[in-house]
């Protein structure tokens, strides 16, 4: 019988399609890497142009890669804590994912915007969850409301929404807080499909709409991700907000139709290729309660990108926030401010520092971001979380004005290929005194679970337990080729079953919410009820193994502004330096409890915390005492020597 | 920029061929004839003309010209099918011989004359499930697909129990992308023959081509239990695993490619790529640059090495590889993306600026095709 099939081979090889160079002619539909070279020859399939008359569906039983990983015991763990705390919130966002046009259009699988803030100053974190809607509902004026759920400090919360005055009955995204009018109170910004509203907090229990006077609407945009920054460090807050696609909603792109509605060959919504992308906006703090837009002004976001995820940064340590944009399938931007004696503008430098691009130059689906010095080298580092077929970034800080993608070489990237991942959050989970990361995960298109490609569209979420710097690894400047950065272990698996199922997930906060020193989580789930992660980490520790401390940073400023944002935190513990900063806005769509939290391992007492503040002052305490959360007001330090340059670690 | 064939000395197809086509086609002879021989000999039939048929002149050129075929002297083989044709136009013998023709042309790379025969022998005889195989492998030999899969879909018709019928169907659906009716067609080649160490091979390509990857490494896993050494399967195995983002499976798939002797410049280049991903460049320039060794003009090789040399701190040998893989791929932008932070990290502005102005130029020549959404990688 193999006659016939040599014949066939054979005439294969004739015509150099033997089965060796089917290897470089047959384009692979995987997560690859590797498909660079064979897309190179035969750039797409027949799976890719058009879809496959017969895809079959997933095999029964079919594992996902994760369920083939072994699972060890974790050293972090989270338990899922919702329903007990009496969060009750169901994320409404477009059309639902079932049917073969499930999730029709592309807003309809971004919602999912979470903050976390203190609204009514009692000292504990409170929620506030952003809902969408659906076309339908939009057009009937139907509401689904938003909420705000207060902390009750016995480890339950009370919806509050309506005394609050803050149903918010429109179809909204993200979420950013700030006190922008150096008030006292923390102030709230929501973007919505149709433009941003800006919600100022009254103090006594209330908010109310002041976007107009503001003059913050964002010009009917779809916005996204948003944080309030003082970029010119005036003493106010200025608000940058995410764009993503400027779209019509009476002429939506037909699901599946045209070269941008599809998946590797499988029809799917629409975009963001394809349609119009809606610039960023930036609007600066006038500091009478309005605001101006200087987007044009600064040059932000000329080619209106499809931006999805932000952050305030101080990359050069030059005690000006920079800005770093994630955009989806365009070129992420990284915003340099040129502040020497004075705000210059911005200049944008995200491809001459290697972060606009993949390390092949390729765009990325860019959709969280978060920063925070991973390494311990005195420079911010940042973690951006991309489509699925693709893996995360962890860009180190080489200190000198450049970036390195070091997701592979730290154990944070490859792992992540069959993810698509959204909100990303660093934090000590287990207090050793290294970050590490949580990742919230879950696809845009339902369509993938009718096959077996390792992606699905629930995920899991990814959490990386940082491992610190190798044994026998010195300090100070780590780098890729000395072997010397941290690495991480992927231990999400083992980390509760809440964090071992698979969710649809989008926004992903951070918090203390009970105020022990353990940083618990808040993840939203699309279509479906957040999960409230609670911390158990630090209580399965056994007796023998030594105690881990902790100390909170609240940032309270006087001639900055009054959230302390931007403030660059140098504490030195046990000898050694570790550098953060205070911000609200990070991951996606979210906002975090802006508090600076950091893990003492078994140090159970700070030598010195310096502050340098957005005004320039910089100024000392010493000697604070561990496991607390530590309330440092602007003016109340020893003052020191204003310094641009990081502190090395040892 | 086409990336060049491996080699591979593993694979000797072309040696085996002839004499297995030889065989085939003397089994297939024994096999339609030899029950007739008997049945005259021991029925002593008083049927003149089939009697005949064994000692006729068209029965001995057909023994001549099966005789040549075995012995590759298409010439001759050619000449005593062609004389059996004209001495017996209308009988067993002629369809015989028209199937002998055909082997001769395909054999000889005469794909028009193979379908002219074959085109003519299926009108006389409609029915033969061969005649019909061969003619769509005549087609396929002219890449006329369509024809190829028509003709090769009746032959299955005809004949469902014939394994190698399917097999070649799906030969000719891979090679025209279908790999939706390519896996569809192995699965029944494989129904009828289990055990087909190539089949399984080729049904995992198919299903890794049409988003079923997990099901495609199962396949590639059971090629390989039924052929251990069989050529490219810890390859493919491996390339499955990568596409899962199990890099670390996939390098000792693609090192065992590697052991096995059959190692081409893919398996070297596949495992330096998946070293570089986890991070360990420093592993990965050997295997990256015995790539570039066995294939010197591939720029993606070059790309792959100078990007991992980039990582390992050596700048100056990154500046010459990443030049090297410009060269041979000039309209690629991200070499010129990865040269520009190796200038720059080599104290060469002025040089990495020219070369992101390069980058950004090329990058806007090269628009997405498909798909909405950037995966930072091809798909």
């Amino acid at each position: 019988m193999t006659t016939l099939h040599r014949i066939t081979l054979h005439r294969m090889t004739l015509h150099s399609i033997t089965l060796h160079s089917m290897t470089v002619r047959f384009v692979f539909l995987s997560t690859l890497s590797a498909l660079t070279a064979l897309a190179a020859l035969a750039p797409f399939t027949a799976a890719q142009t058009r879809p496959q008359p017969a895809a079959t569906h997933k095999a029964a039983g079919a594992a996902h890669p994760a369920a083939s990983v072994k699972v060890s015991p974790s050293p972090l763990h989270f338990d899922d804590v919702t329903h007990a705390a009496g969060i009750d919130f169901h994320l409404t966002c477009g059309s639902t994912p079932q049917g073969k046009e499930g999730k029709q259009y592309i807003m309809d699988s971004m919602c999912g915007g979470v903050a976390v803030f203190d609204y009514d100053h009692d000292g504990w974190m409170d929620i506030f969850l952003v809902n969408g809607s659906t076309l339908a509902d939009m057009r009937a004026h139907k509401c689904n409301p938003s909420k705000l759920y207060r902390n009750n400090h016995d480890g339950s919360f009370t919806d509050v929404t309506k005394k609050a005055g803050l149903e918010h009955c429109r179809w909204g995204f993200g979420v950013a807080i700030g006190d922008y009018d150096n008030d006292g109170w923390d102030d709230l910004y929501i973007t919505n499909l149709d433009g941003g509203t800006l919600y100022r907090n009254n103090g006594n229990g209330t908010f109310s709409d002041v976007t107009a006077k503001a003059q913050v609407d964002d010009a009917g945009s779809w916005g996204t991700s948003v944080s309030f920054g003082d970029y010119d460090n005036d003493g106010f807050l200025d608000l940058y907000v995410t764009n993503y696609v400027d779209l019509d909603l009476n002429h939506l792109p037909p699901f599946g139709q045209g070269k941008f509605c599809s998946y590797r060959g499988i029809p799917v919504s629409c975009g963001p290729r394809g349609l119009k992308g809606s610039r960023d906006r930036l609007y600066h703090n006038n500091g009478d309660g309005t605001f101006s837009d200087v987007t044009e002004k600064l040059g932000i976001d000329p080619d209106g990108y499809f931006g999805l995820g932000m952050i305030w940064l101080d990359y050069d340590n030059d005690g000006c926030l920079d800005l770093y944009v994630a955009d989806d399938s365009s070129p992420s931007q990284l915003y340099h401010n040129k502040c020497k004696d004075g705000f210059h503008g911005f200049e944008e430098v995200g491809v001459e520092t290697g972060l606009a691009y993949s390390a092949d130059g390729r765009e990325q689906a860019g959709m969280g971001v978060d920063s925070a010095d991973f390494d311990h080298d005195g420079w911010l580092d940042i973690a951006k979380i991309n489509f699925s077929d693709d893996t995360n970034n962890l860009y180190r800080n080489d200190g000198h004005g450049g970036f390195e993608d070091v997701a592979g070489a730290t154990a944070f990237g490859p792992v992540s290929a069959p993810f698509l991942g959204f909100g990303v959050k660093f934090a000590d989970f287990d207090n050793d005194g290294w970050d590490d990361v949580f990742v919230a995960n879950g696809h845009v298109n339902p369509q993938v679970d009718h096959y077996s490609f390792g992606v699905s569209y629930a995920e899991r979420p990814l959490v990386f337990h940082s491992l610190g710097r190798p044994a026998g690894a010195a300090g100070g400047h780590a780098s890729q080729s000395s072997g010397t950065l941290p690495v991480f272990e992927e231990v999400g698996l083992a980390a509760g079953p809440a964090v071992a199922a698979k969710h649809v997930a989008r926004g992903l906060a951070s918090a203390d919410f009970w105020n022990r020193g353990e940083t618990d989580l808040l993840m939203t789930v699309l279509d479906g009820s957040p999960i409230l992660l609670r911390n158990g980490t630090l209580g399965r520790r056994t007796a023998s193994q030594p105690e881990h401390h902790w100390v909170s940073i609240q940032a309270v400023g006087t001639k900055s502004n009054r959230n302390g944002y931007g403030a660059r935190v140098d504490l030195l513990a046990g000898g050694e330096h570790r550098i953060g900063e205070i911000r609200g806005g990070s991951s996606f769509l979210s906002s975090s409890d802006p508090r600076l939290h950091f893990g003492l391992g078994n140090i159970a007492k700070v030598e010195r915390v310096t502050i340098r503040w957005p005004s320039g002052r910089s100024e000392s305490w010493s000697g604070i005492a561990a496991d607390q959360v530590v309330l440092l007001r602007e003016g109340t330090g020893h003052p020191v020597a204003a310094t641009t340059a990081p502190v090395a670690s040892h | 920029m086409p990336r060049s064939v491996p080699q591979f000395g593993a694979l000797s197809w072309s040696q085996q061929l002839p004499q297995a086509a030889v065989l085939r086609f003397l089994l297939r002879f024994f096999s339609r004839f030899l029950p007739l021989l008997l049945w005259l000999s021991t029925a002593l039939l008083p049927c003149l003309s089939s009697a005949q048929s064994a000692s006729s002149p068209a029965a001995a050129a057909l023994r001549r010209g099966q005789a040549a075929l075995d012995s590759r002297d298409l010439r001759s083989a050619e000449q005593a099918f062609l004389q059996v044709r004209q001495d017996a136009p209308n009988r067993a013998e002629a369809k015989e011989a028209s199937i002998g023709l055909m082997l001769v042309y395909l054999q000889s790379h005469r794909a028009t004359s193979a379908v002219l025969e074959g085109s003519d022998a299926v009108k006389q005889w409609p029915q033969d499930a061969d005649l019909h195989h061969y003619l769509g492998l005549a087609y396929f030999q002219q890449e006329r697909l369509a024809d190829a899969d028509a003709e090769l879909k009746r032959a299955a018709e005809l004949n469902a129990h014939d394994a190698a019928i399917p097999f070649d169907l799906a030969l000719v659906r891979l090679q025209a992308q279908r790999y939706s009716d390519a896996a569809s067609s192995l699965a029944t080649s494989l129904h009828l023959r289990p055990n087909q160490a190539m089949a399984h091979l080729l049904l995992g390509r198919a299903y890794q081509n049409t988003n079923r990857t997990e099901e495609a490494l199962q396949q590639f896993e059971m090629a390989l239990r039924q052929d251990p050494n069989i050529p490219l399967g810890h390859y493919h195995l491996g390339y499955a695993y990568a596409s899962l983002g199990r890099n670390t499976e996939a390098i000792v798939e693609y090192e065992e490619e590697i052991a096995h002797g059959n190692a081409n410049a893919e398996a070297f280049y596949q495992a330096g790529r998946c070293l570089s991903e986890l991070g360990n460049a420093a592993k990965a320039v050997p295997y990256l640059r015995r790539a570039t060794e066995l294939t010197p003009e591939d720029g993606n090789a070059w790309y792959e090495l100078g990007k991992a040399l980039a990582t390992t701190g050596d700048g100056s040998a990154a500046d010459q590889a990443l030049r090297k893989a410009i060269a041979f791929n000039p309209e690629n932008p991200s070499p010129h993306y990865q040269l520009a932070r190796v200038l720059e990290k080599l104290g060469r502005g002025e040089e990495a600026r020219a070369e992101r102005a390069k980058f950004a130029e090329l990058k806007k020549r090269t628009q997405p095709m498909t798909g909405g959404m950037a995966s930072g990688r091809d798909q």
